[in-house]
């Protein structure tokens, strides 16, 4: 068994991005063709290309909102995606999972058994569960009111809150979604060892693939304006509810912030928003069950019955989850400042 | 080696220790007529999983769940699923002959083989093959798949 040559330009590895594994939209034994996002935040498909005895070939794909739609919806083939990419990177993988004969192309100089055929469509006989739910939620526009006596910084800030919110119901609403549950399992086992809220929200935004993302349409600023989005309807509903009930609740709200913010300096645990070296290993049991009943307190007090089985099951202990769900509790709290000053509507 | 000890039962336990179940939960025993592509030889490799194979199809399998799913066999409840399915493959993949073989072997999956996940509606499961299991030679070749005209 051989492979083919494939002419382009070699690159080195460190020349291309990193890239957060989203799904895979095509697998039998293992994954054929799979949606990662990079770090700077384009959408691209690995696409499983060859074998021989030692290596596994696949190429890069870069693709669009527009044509990761199609693709997901059949209303275009994966010889179209490789048509409509503006190159395409071809590498081979060991045994060891390493990358090497990295190659920069395009679709039209790959050998012809390397391209799709006609008719490449996802068809549901071969697409993963996994593909058949994102192409199941559509995104909608969605504006959010703005008013009074706004600065530069209000305006930066609160598209920024938003995504945040966004980014952490997306995570919470699609736990079922491999990438999403282990991305956020990880990142908050990671807090453990030193990680800061920021990259929590960070690292979620990074599974969401772009035909989910909160994609600005319009924006206008007069007195009264409108940051106008296409989002996914049932993410900005979610975001409305939490602020309404945290309106509705705010005493005891503030009342549960302050108790566990009194646990936290009674037991020497630090850093609300960051978090040095790991200290869930060090707490005792009383402490652990504590924390727990925090978690538990927070969401009967946001009414999220639905989110709590999938959330506590995930892979990070109590002290963890406490300081994710307050993170997100700290960012509601500074949009709703806006609310409260009547500079921001949830429509 | 009791019948629950699953083949790789190491790397399930990895798996499993990191909060995934696996196998899934929906996992169970079958007594089923079951279909997988094979090479026209079957060999050792066409009932390997893609984790035990050389060369290993793999990216970089960091997610509990694809991991586990890298450890099960991909099998189909019909002749006609099975070679349909291969056929919309090939048309996005050309080179998945390379992989799979292009011929489909019939069998029957016993309670004692392993445990199978729920199949989905085009009839697509996963086996987990029990440590004694011999689903192997259960399986024999029937055909090979005609490339789609």
């Amino acid at each position: 068994m051989r492979m083919q040559a494939v002419s382009g330009a070699k690159l080195d590895g460190r020349s291309l991005p990193q890239f957060v594994w989203n799904a895979d939209l095509i697998a039998f034994d293992g994954p054929l063709v799979s949606l990662y996002r990079s770090d700077v935040g384009v959408d691209a498909l690995f696409v499983w290309l060859d074998c021989d005895d030692y290596k596994n070939r696949w190429c890069i794909v870069d693709l669009d909102r527009d044509t990761l739609r199609d693709y997901l919806a059949q209303s275009m083939t994966l010889l179209d995606v490789f048509k409509a990419s503006q190159s395409v990177v071809v590498f081979d993988v060991s045994p060891a999972i390493r990358r090497s004969n990295i190659i920069r192309t395009v679709w039209d100089r790959l050998p012809g058994e390397y391209l799709p055929k006609q008719g490449s469509f996802l068809h549901e006989e071969i697409s993963t569960p996994e593909a058949k739910k994102l192409v199941a939620e559509h995104v909608r526009r969605y504006a959010l009111k703005l008013d009074g006596e706004l600065y530069l910084e209000d305006l930066a800030g609160i598209p920024k809150l938003y995504q945040q919110l966004y980014s952490f119901h997306y995570g919470l609403e699609h736990l079922g979604r491999n990438a999403v549950r282990g991305t956020l399992s990880s990142l908050m086992r990671r807090w453990n060892g030193g990680f800061s809220a920021v990259n929590l929200f960070t690292g979620l935004r990074n599974v969401i693939p772009s035909i989910h993302r909160a994609r600005l349409e319009h924006l206008q600023y007069n007195s009264p304006g409108h940051i106008t989005m296409e989002l996914l309807p049932a993410m900005a509903e979610r975001i409305r509810a939490a602020a309404q009930r945290i309106s509705d609740r705010r005493e005891e709200a503030d009342e549960l912030y302050g108790n566990v913010y009194k646990f936290f300096r009674t037991h020497g645990i630090s850093g609300f928003e960051e978090e040095r070296g790991s200290q869930e290993a060090k707490l005792l049991p009383s402490q652990l069950r504590e924390l727990e009943e925090f978690v538990e307190q927070f969401f009967e007090l946001m009414g999220w019955s639905d989110y709590r089985p999938a959330f506590v099951s995930l892979d990070a202990g109590p002290l963890s989850q406490i300081r994710a769900l307050l993170a997100y509790y700290r960012r509601m709290i500074r949009i709703l400042k806006y609310v409260d000053n009547c500079l921001l509507e949830f429509t | 080696m009791g019948q629950e000890t699953f083949k790789y039962a190491d790397e399930l336990a990895n798996i499993c220790a990191l909060g995934t179940a696996c196998p899934p939960p929906d996992a169970a025993q079958r007594s089923t007529k079951a279909y997988r592509w094979v090479k026209q030889s079957i060999s050792a490799d066409c009932f390997s999983p893609v984790a035990k194979r050389n060369p290993k199809r793999l990216l970089n399998e960091d997610d509990p769940h694809r991991r586990c799913s890298c450890w099960g066999l991909s099998l189909h409840g019909n002749l006609k699923a099975s070679v349909a399915a291969f056929q919309k493959l090939e048309v996005s993949v050309p080179n998945a002959r390379k992989i799979f073989g292009g011929w489909v072997a019939e069998g029957d999956v016993l309670p004692n083989h392993g445990k199978c996940t729920s199949p989905d509606r085009y009839a697509h499961f996963d086996l987990h093959e029990y440590a004694n299991s011999s689903v192997r030679q259960a399986f024999s070749v029937l055909q090979s798949i005609p490339v789609q005209p």
